[in-house]
């Protein structure tokens, strides 16, 4: 327990050190922006520590993270000084900061007592997340080493990493330990976060009742972002209990589901029944995965899903940023002034801010950058459009902002500098598209949640007064629309783009261009009548955007050859299902404050989106207990009590490595690659080292292997014939050592690895056939050893003058 | 607090203060038991890494021991003189004889009393007396760290003086950055602006700093070296002491840290109070405040690593904090009624001797007497902190409270500070410490190389031990295997004999560690009351010749 209330007690303390700063931006939340201080905090104090260990000023270790902490402490400090409305604005908001406080340590306490009944740091891609974690904290020098791949520096976006590790490393606590600490505050974050903004909103929108409607919406909308998922639970409850409707199954194309008939092997339930669940939640394993694929060839991951499955994972980690952003974005939509290159000259700080914002959110997940600083440029927009006229507004717009993306850009140099994208171009999506049935169970709440808010706006604007915005909001999915055609046409796929889309998937992309249509009209309409509910339209508007966007459009990657728009679809419904979480909870909050009689069909519209919404949380009732076991796992928050539990050796041996050898240390560990025993030799078995404990001693101390998971790696750094060579190179490399002729051929192999260390663990006994295995007790020496397992060093020798 | 007593009607007239006698005596106090320090201390802890460091920097061997700090480069300067500590250490006992100094020049803020007193709490901790002296990279601190406070407090500073801290807090060790922190967290709070020029001059002077600190002072290019982060920051990946900060705080400094944190308390209690009001706290008050809260942070944030500075950082305002506020409760103590208070002492002294007679014959043994007697124990306590808590609650005797405070916290200072100064024999700090033992080997060493010419092989897990006791011998293998033509091995207990070499009789050590009497109430006690009780576990090596046969 002394690890988690440490951990938590930092957590705090940013937050509180960030209050000054977020208070200054979020006057006017209800919490003056105390919820969203935790990501502020995070990212400010981050980005200081990455910048000063790059430029070698803060030294490794918890002393360097601590140094950070009390140089943000002095920023703070400064920045309340400067602000003589700081202490009234404490006063006034002291309700709401301390309600922020609360829910986020609610909201920690609650996931960590979830997680530690599932905490082991294995399967997906979590030892790759535990390894950039690990990287992080044990680099001996930023940019980070990439653990599994020495000599090199990381190339990812990890600054959600290095965030987890600012608290990990301050509070002292084991990463281990911190890895499943750093997703509890991750969650927590976001809950704070989305609450602060959610409250906002609504207190913007709604002019009755505000206190009962700030609270409904803020817990509404924590709710919708980090408990609502796929409509699908409610189909694995049914499926679970054996209550089968096969034409309703087939209609929303979940038949798989349905137990398999005799002679069908695939898509279909093939597990016990009769009963089919144990208890009364389904207790199939992993039952909840399910959820994350329900559109063939994509995944359609949403945050309650991310928090079940346990992966600390860039998109995840950048949850409560992405909030702050679009935090951001409506408190200057929200401003009193013009935001022009005029507005940066009298409070340059904004302008920083924006910079580090904005620019953090690529070093945290690129994906988000260019969404939400599009959110933010209309947030501008929006906000200048009242001060001038049209040319005029984009021009200041342009003005305001540029200067804060150049920045941005400057300011992450060190990080874009090693940073290499396997993003291949913008493409048209040329397959099947997403039947309705699936859009519905994966978005359909939120979506109609949303619309709420054009029910909402229609009592505040005649008719009439929606024509003009309707004829501009249309070119909204017709350009995204153009935008398709004219790309199929330019690559050649045209015909094939427009035989391969169903009817299901035209439908599909019918209904999202009307939903976009409807609240880009609705967000015109409200900006022009000088409604706070437009911000509300416009974030619903951005949502469906991106998912129709999805529909038509992709990044190229390196599967692009056959599940093409897996990562477009990934990437960008999850950024729709943040801002549809904000504009579903303030918009049906706003729709049920309406007085009823003014505006019944608001009610009306909001009775069966209240029905959806209890469904939707049909999904985390079911998927929480069975990733439990019921609430009957042992309990432990260490992500290693696993292997100490199932493996003494060889988590001996891990430990022995993280406290004897030095951060920068190059280790050779087992390639991941089988060989089998052969009268001429070991023979190369077929399969990858992708998803295996390959790189598991990088992965768990962050210390250097010559190579980890090769694919993944590919993924990193580009997927050409160079790279392709150098890795598998290592690959043989790593084998040679374990599997050779001589000594003179190891040793030769593990100098040019430059290793000091070479591990014999229980995957190098596994992979590595013991009659042709290097005899290492010949030549080096035993450094560790624990049952079987060891770890031998490479021998030495050095003269050293004494006088 | 400012009694002035005439030493007599001499006829030339000459008065001396009472107070001129106290600062005498107690800069004494201060400075004997440090000067005598600097032969008799043991090396160990942190001083023995940074000497080791510095050594190997005067022969321009990379080492990661030798952090650029400006005393580090000047104890390496001084090493090439004489290869002795005495040379550093003198070094740092000047700049700690600067301290009486400093704090004689606080008086108009702490008051005579408050001041002297404050050099008497700081004469009286054992790390604080060890810091100063050391030679550890950190052995200017003290000096430092008080003497920017006193620029900080005192107003009229001429502006040069700044860039000289700046340039002084820029190179030192980690025990000023505390009250670097605190007064740039209050200045930037209140919203000052400095005088751009001033400002200037200041980050002129810390980078000139950072610059040398990165260039060694001469000794070689280090990286970007900032001293001060440096050394915060190792403690926490390294074990300096063998006692972690929370150990040495337990056995030599709860006293002044608890009165401290006493002090501030107060202190922070009046903060609310209107700055017209008498008895608000001035800005210097408040800066004392800030740095002893962020000292103690740091304190506790490390209260598990194996460092002196954490500790040294938060005595250092505990002793001013302390001091003022001792000074302003002796002052209360003239309007008590003593006549009462007095009887009430004296009885409370009883009982906890009485109490205290019988927990020290447990100690002794080791054990907890029988169900009787624990009930008497308690008894007899709980009738001390009855007893005490009516002098609390009786308003015109509660500051003779100070009287039982100071009775019980002066034990632990006082028996610290002689016997940390004056080196004692299992002392349990400094720990690990370089044993005579390890000179004696490095003779040896050297006898058997005039019969035996060849290699001195080392182990590379001795590798840190070994430069200090052998500096000045003969150049040494550092290997993880003894290669076939060494004339000697050292190598640590239990390796296989090398092939063709004979072991050389003896309890061989590097290194020692003194026990820390901290895992329990009972050992702590012992301890107190036997200084000597403590083990010594010394580190054995073994050591091999070349077999002349």
């Amino acid at each position: 327990m002394a690890p988690v209330l440490v951990f938590w007690s930092f957590a705090l303390l940013l937050a509180l050190l960030a209050l000054p700063i977020a208070a200054r931006i979020f006057r006017r939340f209800p919490d003056a922006g105390a919820g969203l201080a935790f990501p502020l905090g995070l990212m400010l104090c981050g980005y200081g520590y990455f910048l000063l260990r790059t430029i070698e000023v803060l030294p490794h270790g918890r002393g360097g993270f601590l140094l950070a902490f009390a140089g943000f402490a002095l920023i703070s400090a400064a920045v309340a000084a400067t602000d003589r409305r700081f202490i009234a604005t404490l006063r006034r908001s002291s309700t709401g900061i301390i309600a922020s406080f609360a829910l986020f340590t609610v909201a920690f306490f609650a996931y960590a007592a979830f997680r530690s009944y599932n905490s082991g740091i294995s399967g997906t891609e979590q030892p790759m997340d535990f390894l950039f974690l690990n990287a992080m904290l044990a680099s001996p020098s930023y940019p980070p080493a990439d653990p599994w791949l020495a000599g090199h520096n990381v190339s990812y976006y990890y600054f959600g990493y290095l965030q987890s590790a600012l608290l990990t490393g301050a509070s002292g606590v084991e990463p281990s330990i911190g890895y499943n600490l750093g997703l509890a505050t991750v969650f927590a974050s976001a809950a704070a976060a989305v609450a602060s903004v959610c409250a906002a909103l609504v207190r913007w929108v709604v002019r009755r009742e505000r206190q009962r409607a700030t609270l409904t919406a803020a817990a509404l909308g924590v709710a919708l972002l980090l408990f609502s998922g796929s409509l699908l639970g409610v189909f694995e409850f049914a499926a679970a209990h054996e209550r089968y409707n096969t034409g309703l199954y087939e209609a929303f194309g979940v038949e798989s589901l349905l137990p398999c008939e005799p002679g069908q092997a695939e898509a279909c339930y093939a597990g016990p029944t009769n009963p089919r669940t144990q208890s009364w939640y389904p207790d199939e394993f992993w039952f909840w995965w399910r959820a994350s694929r329900v559109i063939p060839d994509t995944i359609t991951e949403f945050p309650a899903f991310s928090f079940i499955l346990g992966d600390l994972h860039p998109h995840v980690m950048a949850l409560p940023g992405v909030i702050l952003a679009v935090a951001i974005a409506l408190a200057l939509w929200r401003g009193r002034s013009a935001l022009d290159w005029r507005a940066l000259r009298r409070g340059p700080l904004i302008g920083l801010l924006l910079a580090l914002v904005f620019g953090g959110l690529a070093f945290q997940n690129t994906w988000d950058v260019l969404t939400f600083s599009a959110v933010l440029a209309g947030a501008v927009l929006a906000r200048n459009w009242r001060v001038f006229p049209p040319g005029q507004a984009m021009l200041a717009s342009a003005a305001f902002l540029a200067l804060p993306a150049a920045a941005a850009v400057v300011l992450y140099s060190p990080w874009w500098l090693d940073f290499g994208t396997a993003a291949g171009g913008l493409h048209a999506y040329t397959g099947r598209g997403t039947i309705p049935a699936h859009a519905f169970l994966q978005f359909g709440t939120l979506i109609l949640a949303a619309l709420l808010v054009v029910f909402w706006a229609a009592r505040r604007a005649p008719a009439h007064a929606a024509v003009t915005p309707a004829l501009y909001a249309i070119w909204v999915p017709i350009i995204a629309f153009a935008m398709w055609a004219l790309l199929a046409a330019f690559r050649g796929d045209w015909s094939t783009a427009a035989q391969e889309r169903t009817a299901g998937g035209w439908t599909t992309l019918l209904l999202l261009g009307l939903a976009l249509w409807a609240l880009c009209t609705t967000a015109i309409v409200l900006h022009l009548r000088r409604s706070a509910g437009a911000p509300v339209a416009f974030l619903a508007a951005v949502g469906v955007l991106l998912l129709y966007g999805a529909e038509l459009l992709l990044i190229r990657d390196v599967f692009f050859g056959s599940v093409p728009r897996l990562n477009t679809m990934f990437k960008l419904s999850y950024q729709a299902w943040v801002l549809l979480s904000i504009a579903g909870a303030v918009a049906f909050v706003a729709a049920i404050s309406e007085p009823r009689r003014r505006n019944l069909a608001a009610h009306l519209a909001a009775a069966p989106v209240a029905l959806l919404l209890v469904l939707s949380f049909a999904y985390v009732a079911g998927a929480v207990p069975n990733r439990t076991n019921g609430f009957g796992n042992e309990t432990n928050i260490d992500g290693l009590a696993f292997l100490a539990r199932n493996d003494p050796d060889e988590y001996a041996l891990t430990r022995w490595i993280a406290s004897n050898t030095p951060p920068g240390a190059v280790i050779i560990e087992a390639s991941g690659r089988r060989w089998q025993a052969g009268d001429d030799g070991p023979t190369l078995q077929p399969g990858g080292v992708e998803y295996t404990d390959a790189g598991r001693i990088a992965s768990r101390t962050g210390r250097l292997a010559p190579i980890g998971w090769y694919f993944h790696q590919v993924q990193w750094r580009g997927d050409n014939t160079a790279n392709r060579e150098e890795f598998s190179r290592r690959q043989d490399l790593v084998d040679g050592v374990y599997l050779a002729g001589s000594q003179e051929e190891a040793l030769a192999a593990i100098a040019e690895l430059g290793a000091g260390y070479v591990v014999m663990g229980r995957l190098e006994q596994a992979r590595y056939p013991s009659q042709h295995r290097t005899d290492f007790d010949a030549f080096l020496d035993v450094a560790f050893e624990a049952g079987d397992l060891r770890v031998y060093r490479v021998p030495r020798v050095e003269e050293v003058p004494v006088s | 607090m400012t009694v002035r007593s005439r030493a007599g009607e001499s006829a030339q007239g000459i008065t001396v203060s009472a107070a001129a006698i106290a600062w005498i005596a107690l800069g004494a106090l201060l400075l004997v038991p440090r000067l005598a320090a600097v032969w008799q201390l043991p090396v160990g802890g942190s001083e023995w890494l940074h000497l080791s460091g510095a050594w190997n920097a005067t022969l321009g061997v990379d080492d990661d021991r030798f952090v650029p700090s400006l005393f580090q480069a000047l104890s390496a300067l001084l090493l090439s003189i004489d290869a002795s500590e005495t040379l550093p250490r003198l070094l740092a006992f000047i700049a700690t004889a600067t301290v009486p100094v400093a704090l004689y020049m606080l008086r108009p803020q702490l008051g005579e009393a408050g001041a002297l007193l404050a050099l008497l709490l700081l004469a009286l901790d054992a790390p604080a007396a060890w810091l100063g002296v050391a030679a550890s990279a950190s052995a200017f601190d003290v000096a430092i760290a008080l003497w920017f406070f006193v620029l900080l407090v005192r107003p009229g500073a001429p502006w040069w003086l700044w860039p000289i801290a700046a340039f002084g807090v820029a190179t030192a060790g980690p025990v000023p950055l505390a009250l670097a922190i605190a007064a740039g967290g209050l200045a930037l709070f209140r919203g000052r602006r400095p005088d751009p020029q001033l400002t200037a001059a200041v980050i002129g002077a810390a980078m000139l700093g950072i610059v040398l600190a990165s260039f060694g002072f001469g000794y070689g290019w280090q990286g970007v070296a900032v001293p001060p982060f440096v050394l915060f920051a190792e403690p926490f990946e390294q074990h300096w002491t063998t006692g972690t900060v929370a150990d040495v705080l337990l056995l030599y400094s709860w006293p002044l840290v608890f009165g401290g944190v006493v002090a501030a308390v107060l202190s922070a209690l009046r903060w609310d109070q209107a700055g017209s009001h008498p008895g608000a706290p001035l800005a210097w008050e408040r800066l004392l405040v800030a740095w002893f809260a962020v000292a103690v942070a740091w304190m506790l944030v490390a209260s598990n690593t194996r460092a002196e500075a954490p500790l040294v950082a938060a005595t250092l305002p505990a002793a001013l904090l302390a001091g003022l506020w001792l000074a302003r409760a002796f002052d209360a103590m003239f309007a008590v009624r003593w006549h009462q208070a007095w009887l009430l002492l004296g009885v409370a002294f009883f009982v906890f001797a009485l109490a205290a007679i019988v927990v020290v014959d447990w100690a002794r043994w080791d054990r907890v007497g029988e169900g009787g007697e624990v009930a008497r124990v308690a008894i007899l306590g709980v009738a001390t902190i009855a007893i005490l808590a009516f002098l609390a609650f009786y308003r015109p005797a509660r500051p003779v409270l100070i009287v039982p405070v100071v009775a019980l916290g002066a034990v632990p200072l006082i028996s610290g500070a002689f016997n940390v100064g004056f080196g004692a024999y299992a002392e349990p700090f400094p720990s690990p410490q370089s044993p005579v033992n390890a000179r004696v080997l490095s003779a040896v060493v050297l006898d058997v190389l005039e019969e035996t010419p060849g290699p001195v092989v080392v182990h590379e897990s001795l590798r840190d031990e070994v430069t200090w006791p052998f500096r000045e011998t003969t150049p040494l293998i550092i290997a993880t295997r003894v290669p076939p033509d060494a004339a000697v091995a050292i190598l640590p207990a239990g390796a296989d004999q090398p092939q063709g070499m004979a072991p050389i009789d003896g309890d061989w050590a590097l290194v020692h560690h003194v026990e820390q009497p901290t895992t329990g109430i009972l050992r702590y006690v012992r301890w107190l009351t036997d200084r000597k009780h403590t083990d010594v576990h010394p580190e054995p090596v073994q050591v091999f010749v070349r077999d002349s046969e």
